[in-house]
């Protein structure tokens, strides 16, 4: 009794915290594992099936897919990403008039909600849209965007165009944290630039490169609203990515069973990836 | 001469790469401010006279995006609200250590980070609707609210403010939780700013969580409702779309407009520990 009221105030101030966390955090988790070992056509009861949906996924063509396609998106987006917003910093770094006014408008995209985004680029992807029309004025071929083989790298492209300034400012702090005097002293040395950038920025940038590299992977692995608003992850499933599959599978076929246990493979294959680049910063 | 060329140079890769991220945009706008179904026109109008507003008015009055746009406010500032109440009263305690295992419970809330949310979805929405509260606003606020990363920013804020100052007022007199709200809180208001900008972009830009909990066309949010928009398989209205596409973007834009500086703090603290 006594203990309780030397308790009394941090429980009532540690209570909503704990409460809302456990109902719509912990318990979910708890709750897909398990859903994820049953059969649950959502009208009717569950079923327990064991590792039935398990053993299915793994031959399931359309997950297979979704998971090809989710790693085609990561290949495109993490290498160029990192690239262009390195570039774009070091571009804001040799910027010393209007650098605000720059990096508020390389971030604006990023400050617009996703779904307006890939509303506007659904409509700039048309085949007689404004990038078809900008392409035939330079004399080139218009070009199907939304084709099949195209998919993937044209929506990569509105993620790259939203993405850059965003990771561009994690590159500009570090840049910025870079002593003149180190760059000063190698430019009396007689490096020239490229040198320096070479021998110097980019061994000092490695942590950043290891992190946006880490946050794009796991960007990449999120992706879902923009190929449900462009594409519906069509033509003919080309785009679909994971998460967009797990959508389909538990509301459009109504298969919570198997939706979960797709939901909980997603979570592993993301948790080992972020482990393999976690050792990897370690052994950096 | 040569340094002068190169920043010249500089310049016109930075403002040209300035108009490529602007250009969707302002053609977004052009195509709203037309009133047929076309998006074939010339960037720049022959004359004002082709201009309308017709798009606006058939957003606000024949659809429900008035609506959608309501909802979106009440879900995003109430799950804003609810999110910094509760991560600045449990970041405190767990800061002080105030309660046995304080150190244990943080971390498995770190654990929790590590769970994207869409994963839960499918969890979220069974148990929502057995309890009835799919179709409801507040099914969306709750789990849009329980986000452990205001418990780990005002965690670690809090742990930065030095302790002695609510033990000195408690020695003057002051009862523990007159000391928080009169000490603690006021000190920890950068903390609070960051995580009220930051909260507020993430729920009004959520997708997912109300897209799979609503169903009801008069309580979507302006998120799924401008999906909804892009989605009409018949024949998208454009103009419509676009001019919703801008409205509906309009507050995170105007948050950003007004806090840029707690918002740029809140997404590199935000990247930095996902």
């Amino acid at each position: 009794m006594h203990k309780l009221r030397k308790y009394y105030l941090d429980i009532t101030l540690a209570f909503p915290g704990l409460f809302l966390l456990i109902t719509f955090f912990v318990a979910p988790a708890i709750a897909i594992f398990i859903v994820s070992f049953t059969k649950w056509p959502i009208i009717g009861s569950p079923t327990f099936v064991g590792l039935k949906n398990y053993s299915k996924l793994f031959t399931d063509e359309f997950f297979l897919r979704a998971l090809k396609n989710t790693l085609y998106y990561t290949l495109i987006l993490v290498p160029s990403i990192t690239a262009l917003s390195f570039v774009t910093a070091l571009l804001l770094r040799n910027i010393t008039r209007g650098r605000e006014f720059f990096k508020a408008i390389y971030i604006f995209p990023m400050v617009v909600t996703l779904t307006s985004t890939a509303a506007i680029w659904k409509g700039l992807f048309l085949p007689y849209g404004p990038l078809n029309q900008i392409l035939v004025k330079l004399g080139l071929n218009p070009i199907d965007f939304l084709s099949v083989e195209l998919v993937i790298p044209s929506l990569c492209l509105v993620l790259i165009w939203r993405d850059i300034g965003y990771y561009a400012l994690f590159f500009l702090a570090g840049l910025e944290s870079i002593p003149p005097e180190v760059l000063e002293a190698a430019t009396v040395d007689g490096a020239g630039p490229l040198h320096r950038f070479r021998y110097i920025i980019v061994p000092l940038m490695k942590p950043i490169i290891i992190l946006v590299s880490i946050l794009t992977t796991i960007g990449s692995f999120m992706i879902f609203t923009l190929v449900y608003v462009i594409t519906g992850g069509g033509p003919v499933y080309s785009s679909q990515a994971l998460l967009n599959y797990i959508y389909d599978v538990g509301w459009k076929e109504f298969r919570m069973g198997y939706a979960a246990a797709t939901a909980v493979v997603y979570f592993i294959i993301l948790f080992l990836l972020s482990m393999i680049q976690r050792l990897v910063i370690e052994r950096e | 001469m040569n340094v002068n060329k190169c920043k010249f140079l500089l310049y016109i890769i930075a403002v040209f790469w300035a108009m490529i991220i602007v250009f969707p945009y302002l053609w977004a706008f052009r195509i709203s401010l037309i009133p047929t179904y076309t998006t074939f026109v010339s960037f720049f109008p022959q004359n004002i006279s082709e201009l309308s507003l017709v798009n606006y008015q058939y957003l606000l009055f024949r659809t429900q995006f008035p609506r959608w746009m309501l909802n979106s406010v009440i879900v995003s500032t109430g799950a804003t609200f609810l999110n910094v109440v509760i991560s600045s009263m449990l970041g405190y305690v767990l800061a002080r250590k105030r309660l046995p295992k304080s150190d244990m419970i943080f971390a498995a809330i770190l654990g929790l980070l590590m769970i994207p949310q869409h994963v839960l979805i499918i969890a979220l929405y069974l148990g929502l609707s057995k309890i009835r509260l799919t179709n409801n606003l507040l099914g969306v606020i709750l789990p849009l609210s329980a986000n452990p990363f205001g418990i780990f920013l005002m965690r670690q804020y809090i742990t930065l403010i030095p302790s002695e100052y609510e033990e000195a007022a408690m020695v003057d007199g002051c009862s523990r939780i007159t000391a928080v709200f009169r000490i603690v809180l006021p000190q920890a208001l950068p903390a609070i700013g960051v995580l009220t900008v930051t909260m507020f972009m993430e729920t009004w830009n959520n997708f997912i969580v109300p897209l799979v909990l609503i169903t009801r066309d008069s309580l979507k949010t302006v998120t799924v409702g401008v999906a909804d928009l892009a989605f009409q398989t018949l024949n998208v209205n454009w103009g419509v779309l676009m001019a919703g596409s801008l409205l509906g973007a309009m507050p995170t834009v105007l948050v950003f407009v007004l806090f840029n500086q707690y918002f740029l703090r809140g997404l590199q603290l935000h990247g930095g520990m996902k």
